[in-house]
């Protein structure tokens, strides 16, 4: 009995191919050997072709164990809420590192946006959480900030400032 | 022997005692938590270190590893979680010991076996390190890229998922590193025109990125019931002699396979404790009992994964070549530092590496004291929301990403390093493979390179030359293992 083939099965020897051809293009425009017997080129034409034979014999042997009737692996799949809360995780960080590079707003209102974001996100609905939550994310926000300024002087992104 | 006094001399001191504490302490607790880790904690840790001491900085990055790995015992006996991937096996007879109530008894097993293991594989590693050091120095060229070679080869053979994923991961990571300037003539590759790619995938934001944030967003999708915590007093810790030595075999024996299998570059200690139980179960007079409760299993476990640690710094150390993942971060600390990791670490550095050496016992000692104190406490750390963990652990992320590099564009890499890393291990693709074949790669590429420009571009001294043949032999037995072992099963039946 055949079994279909899994998306990862196909995914990640076709990326290995892929990563493969586009190493091998890299690879073609660089300047060949002078003073010495493999140049630049040469690591990575050796690595181009490794993944490439990986990639075939990783599709290969899938698509053998397919037809022989070998059972997929099971592998856990997040539920509807996990992937919602990292979507939702997703777009919190994005916008947080968004505000960090802004000019309008300083270092500490950006990490605030983050933590306290993400940490809505994941927190089930206590009132004691979320209030635990605020009070770590403005000592770790403004606790960083002067570690960064005060003692390793580093420049904040952004405009610079703490607010 | 006396640049090791010398060495401990120089430790007995405030700032180092203080460092190799605290590194210690957070380990253990770092190591308690489930989902986070050593390789998470030092990569984490790796931009303070800038700032740092060369000495006091790998001292305090070896104890948290020292202590990380021991850490995982607590959460593994109290909550049936591993903390880390080296107490899975601990946790198959600390937490039923537990439940029978005897969490207190597991636990000091536990606690004693990993200073046991430990002091072992110490006596070990400071007798071994010098002498394969000098060895080393008659390393070629040539030999030390058939090292690599089989360092791949050995952690694609041992980690999840089938060989050839793991190969794929570990070109993936070599692929990975040669992105940026050649290092022997500064030529641009693989740049294909985007600018910030000039500098190359730097080693901060890759480490963090499929370390740690691949883990946070394994994390934020895993939306399972809070955990239960077993129970204990204090006055259970403490057992009679009689306890311990009626496993004083079993310490030997799983603190030397411990060794053993942390010093085969890239292996690391998930799978001494593993090889450690098996050989215990198959050797014990009632292995029916393990996977019950059994004391065995726990001691096995715990002395072989904290015997790995103190084995995979032999690697590291005398070759500067990895013992595990977590000695390849250690490796990018050493580079950051700008030292260079292998024999020549002990003639030129020797305060670093017997540095390294003496501050492994100290941690050992440090951990042995405050987890048999305080791992009833390191436990409710364990019952900290998600919630304020994964947070603060993303935002020290991104804080240390741009203070070591000062790019916001860093940032967004180490934000895709994440998601790749976390579709890699969907794939099946093991994240240690890859980190190993983009630290490594570098000095791969460099050995190869200077071989061939010193034997004329011939790579005939790989197959004449003894060791880098004997390396060459063993690179392709493990190779061909997974197809010629059932082969040979089957004619010898």
């Amino acid at each position: 009995m055949q079994h279909p083939l899994q998306l990862h099965s196909i995914l990640v020897p076709a990326v290995a191919i892929g990563l493969s051809i586009a190493i091998f293009l890299g690879a073609n425009s660089l300047p060949s050997a002078r003073f010495e017997p493999m140049g630049p080129a040469g690591f990575p034409y050796i690595a181009s072709a490794i993944l490439f034979l990986l990639g075939v014999l990783d599709l290969a042997m899938s698509i053998r164990a397919a037809q022989k009737g070998q059972p997929p692996k099971d592998r856990p799949t997040p539920s509807t809420r996990g992937r919602v809360r990292a979507f939702a995780g997703a777009v919190v960080t994005i916008v947080a590192l968004f505000l960090m590079e802004a000019r309008f707003i300083g270092f500490v209102p950006a990490s605030l946006v983050l933590l306290v974001g993400l940490g809505g996100v994941l927190s089930e609905n206590a009132k004691r959480e979320k209030l635990w939550l605020v009070v770590i994310s403005c000592a770790v926000s403004i606790g960083t900030a002067l570690l960064l300024t005060k003692i390793l002087s580093v420049v904040l992104p952004g405009n610079g400032g703490f607010f | 022997m006396t640049d090791l006094l010398d060495a401990f001399g120089r430790l007995i001191g405030f700032w180092p005692l203080f460092y190799i504490g605290l590194g210690t302490i957070l380990g253990i607790t770092v190591g308690a938590i489930p989902g986070l880790g050593a390789a998470m904690l030092i990569a984490l840790l790796l931009p303070l270190t800038y700032y740092m001491d060369s000495v006091l900085a790998l001292i305090f990055l070896v104890s948290i590893y020292v202590g990380s790995v021991s850490g995982g015992l607590i959460s593994a006996t109290l909550l049936k979680m591993p903390g880390t991937p080296s107490a899975i096996m601990t946790t198959m007879d600390g937490f039923p010991m537990a439940k029978q109530g005897k969490a207190g008894r597991a636990l000091s097993l536990g606690i004693f076996s990993s200073f046991i293991g430990g002091l072992i594989s110490w006596v070990l590693l400071a007798v071994l390190s010098p002498p394969l050091a000098t060895f080393a120095l008659k390393f070629g060229p040539y030999e030390y890229f058939m090292l690599v070679m089989l360092a791949f080869l050995l952690i694609a053979a041992v980690s999840k998922g089938t060989v050839l994923r793991g190969l794929i991961a570990a070109a993936l990571g070599v692929s990975v590193a040669m992105v940026g300037p050649d290092l022997s003539s500064g030529t641009l590759r693989l740049t294909f025109g985007v600018e910030p790619f000039n500098s190359g995938f730097r080693l901060l934001p890759t480490l963090l990125g499929v370390f740690v944030i691949s883990q946070v967003i394994f994390d934020m999708l895993d939306t399972s019931a809070p955990i239960q915590q077993a129970k204990f007093r204090l006055s259970e810790m403490f057992l009679s002699a009689k306890d311990y030595t009626r496993h004083s075999v079993n310490f030997l024996r799983s603190s030397l396979i411990g060794t053993w299998i942390g010093i085969l570059p890239g292996v690391g200690s998930a799978v001494a404790a593993i090889v450690s139980y098996s050989v215990a179960r198959n050797t014990s007079s009632h292995p029916e009992k393990f996977g019950t409760g059994a004391e065995e299993g726990i001691v096995a476990s715990e002395a072989a994964n904290n015997a790995s640690v103190n084995g995979a710094l032999i690697p590291l150390i005398a070759l500067g070549i990895p013992g595990s993942v977590v000695d390849a971060i250690l490796i990018g600390a050493l580079m950051i530092h700008n030292l260079q990791p292998g024999p020549g670490l002990f003639t030129n550095q020797p305060e670093i590496a017997y540095g390294i050496v003496a501050a492994a016992l100290i941690a050992n000692v440090v951990m042995f004291a405050f987890m048999l104190f305080f791992s009833g406490h390191i436990a409710k750390l364990c019952m900290i929301p998600k919630s304020m963990i994964l947070p603060v652990v993303m935002f020290f992320c991104i804080v240390g990403v741009y203070t070591a590099t000062g790019r916001m564009f860093d940032i967004r890499i180490m934000l895709a390093f994440g998601l790749a890393g976390y579709l890699m291990r969907l794939g099946g693709l093991p994240i240690g493979a890859f980190v190993l074949g983009y630290i490594l790669a570098p000095f791969a590429e460099e050995q190869l390179r200077s071989g061939l420009m010193l034997y004329d571009g011939s790579l005939l001294p790989m197959f004449t030359r003894p060791i880098a043949l004997l390396f060459l032999v063993a690179s392709i037995l493990i190779a061909f293992w997974p197809v010629v072992g059932p082969m040979i099963k089957r004619v010898r039946r």
